[in-house]
């Protein structure tokens, strides 16, 4: 039996990385060996950051953000809960549909930036982009969370009569929720990244995305490193409130394959 | 007297072909199962004795003959009989209570909380109606299988291998507790088993089965008395003339010595 670490020597062990990346970073931007217009060291950086605090910017811009990544990923889980539902219970649709949404997924999602810009030049086209970025991981987990439910559970479904509501209520549906929380997991941190890109190639009413590439044109690299510090941290937890989320509701499929 | 359940096998056959060829799963089966009777399917691994079980409860479809249950001609799978498969097959997202409750239609909510209590008493299982599956032991995962089949208060229950995944001791504990359930019931109930001693323990008539075909070798009646006492002469005597259908018998040559 291994012995469970605690939580702080986990912690520290997880530090011990950044820590070294830090000094590094500080050592190379305060001996000169990279210009410092490129490179901004730590003191920089920090000094920008208390400058965006004190003007407000970096909380206006980080809000226009989360609520936008709120925006399209509800609206890009949903819809693809929706696809990936129907093409695993019906092989007919899925015959119809699964080759052109294969097809579709295809096509690099900054490639639907102009069409995105074409429709509209404001907070629609870009949610939509964090959407279809949003719905591919949703729809591929919920389709695979629908298909692998075991063959032995519908027999039980046989045998007490359930009719096709009855079955969908009370075997598809809680046995593919542990899928489609991982696939929710994967398009939260998709729609994070995508609403950087959307805000940088549509950029329109503020945004972290827009921010960064504010700081780029009028050269202030400490604000563009402020900017990318501040999408990694909220990006990082984001994904980890999802693991926490789908921990929690798949206790029992995480537990089963521990007990039996 | 209760008359129900009733189970009439009338030259039952099943094949499948495999690659040209019909491989015969059961040949002319025969067998009449009275009411109230605890029945014994024992033969070696694919000898058709699932195949016969799964036709009776009817998960499978397509079979010449007859099956024939209280007079009428079964044909795909009705509440009145329940089954109880090798793996408890609960439903791992749901508790106890609901597993236990999945079996039950058109009833009020009222009568299906005390249809549950009930059943999740006579199978033992009071104080563990919240738990999960997984919190569960194997013997009482099976225990709670048992109760969400008898729910619908079938005419007839179908056993699986049901304690096939036990150990030997949660085994035995089992057959006392299935002896007490069935006598309170006072259901039919068919077994699948391969374990001999377990048949000879629980059935009132034990059938043993040939593989390739699948056939109805012998039918051997038990009739010792109950509770049985595993370790009596007559019961080895039953378990040595089923263990001599599989030719796994011992010689005794000298019937004593001195």
């Amino acid at each position: 039996m291994k012995l469970k670490k605690t939580d702080i020597s986990r912690v520290g062990e997880q530090c011990v990385l950044p820590v070294v990346i830090g000094i590094i970073w500080y050592i190379v931007s305060t001996r000169h060996l990279v210009m410092r217009d490129l490179l901004p060291g730590p003191g920089d950086v920090l000094v920008a950051f208390r400058e965006t605090l004190n003007d407000g910017t970096f909380f206006y811009n980080l809000r226009i953000s989360v609520i936008r990544v709120l925006k399209g990923f509800l609206i890009g889980s949903a819809a693809g809960y929706l696809l990936g539902m129907i093409l695993g219970m019906s092989r007919v649709m899925e015959k119809m549909i699964a080759p052109i949404f294969n097809a579709v997924r295809q096509v690099p999602l900054p490639a639907w930036a102009p069409l995105m810009v074409l429709m509209s030049h404001g907070e629609l086209s870009q949610v939509l982009f964090i959407s279809i970025g949003a719905s591919y991981p949703v729809v591929l987990n919920t389709f695979e969370g629908v298909r692998s439910v075991k063959a032995e559970y519908l027999e039980v479904a046989d045998v007490y009569k359930f009719d096709r509501i009855r079955t969908f209520l009370k075997i598809f549906l809680p046995a593919s929720f542990p899928s489609v929380l991982t696939g929710l997991r994967i398009s939260m941190s998709i729609s994070w990244m995508a609403v950087v890109a959307a805000e940088i190639f549509m950029s329109s009413g503020g945004g972290i995305g827009e921010m960064m590439w504010g700081g780029r044109d009028i050269s202030r690299m400490d604000i563009v490193f402020v900017c990318i510090i501040a999408i990694a941290l909220v990006g990082f937890s984001m994904t980890w409130l999802m693991r926490i989320l789908e921990k929690t509701f798949s206790f029992w499929r995480l537990t089963m394959k521990e007990s039996k | 007297m209760n008359t129900k359940g009733t189970l009439e096998i009338k030259n039952v056959s099943k094949s499948y072909r495999v690659q040209e060829n019909d491989v015969h799963v059961l040949d002319n089966i025969n067998l009449t199962i009275k009411s109230g009777e605890f029945i014994s399917i024992v033969g070696l691994s694919g000898c058709g004795k699932t195949t016969l079980l799964r036709h009776i409860v009817g998960l499978e479809n397509g079979y010449d003959g007859d099956i024939i249950l209280d007079g009428r001609r079964l044909n795909g799978p009705d509440l009145e009989r329940g089954i109880v498969f090798q793996d408890h097959r609960l439903f791992p997202w749901l508790t106890v209570e609901k597993n236990v409750a999945l079996g039950i239609v058109g009833k009020s909510e009222k009568e299906k909380k005390e249809i549950v209590a009930d059943h999740i008493d006579l199978v033992g299982l009071k104080g563990f109606e919240k738990s999960y599956p997984y919190q569960l032991s194997g013997g009482m995962s099976q225990r709670a299988a048992i109760a969400r089949a008898l729910v619908n208060q079938p005419k007839i229950l179908l056993l699986d291998e049901p304690l096939g995944a036990l150990d030997a001791l949660t085994r035995m504990y089992m057959h006392k507790e299935l002896e007490r359930i069935w006598k309170e019931e006072k259901i039919t109930m068919i077994m699948v088993t391969h374990d001999v001693e377990e048949a000879v323990y629980l059935s009132d008539k034990i059938v043993v089965m040939s593989a390739k075909p699948g056939r109805l070798q012998k039918v051997i009646p038990v009739p010792l008395a109950r509770p049985r006492d595993r370790a009596s002469l007559d019961f080895a005597e039953v378990k040595e003339h089923v263990l001599e259908e599989f030719m796994l018998h011992t010689e005794h040559h000298f019937t004593y010595a001195i």
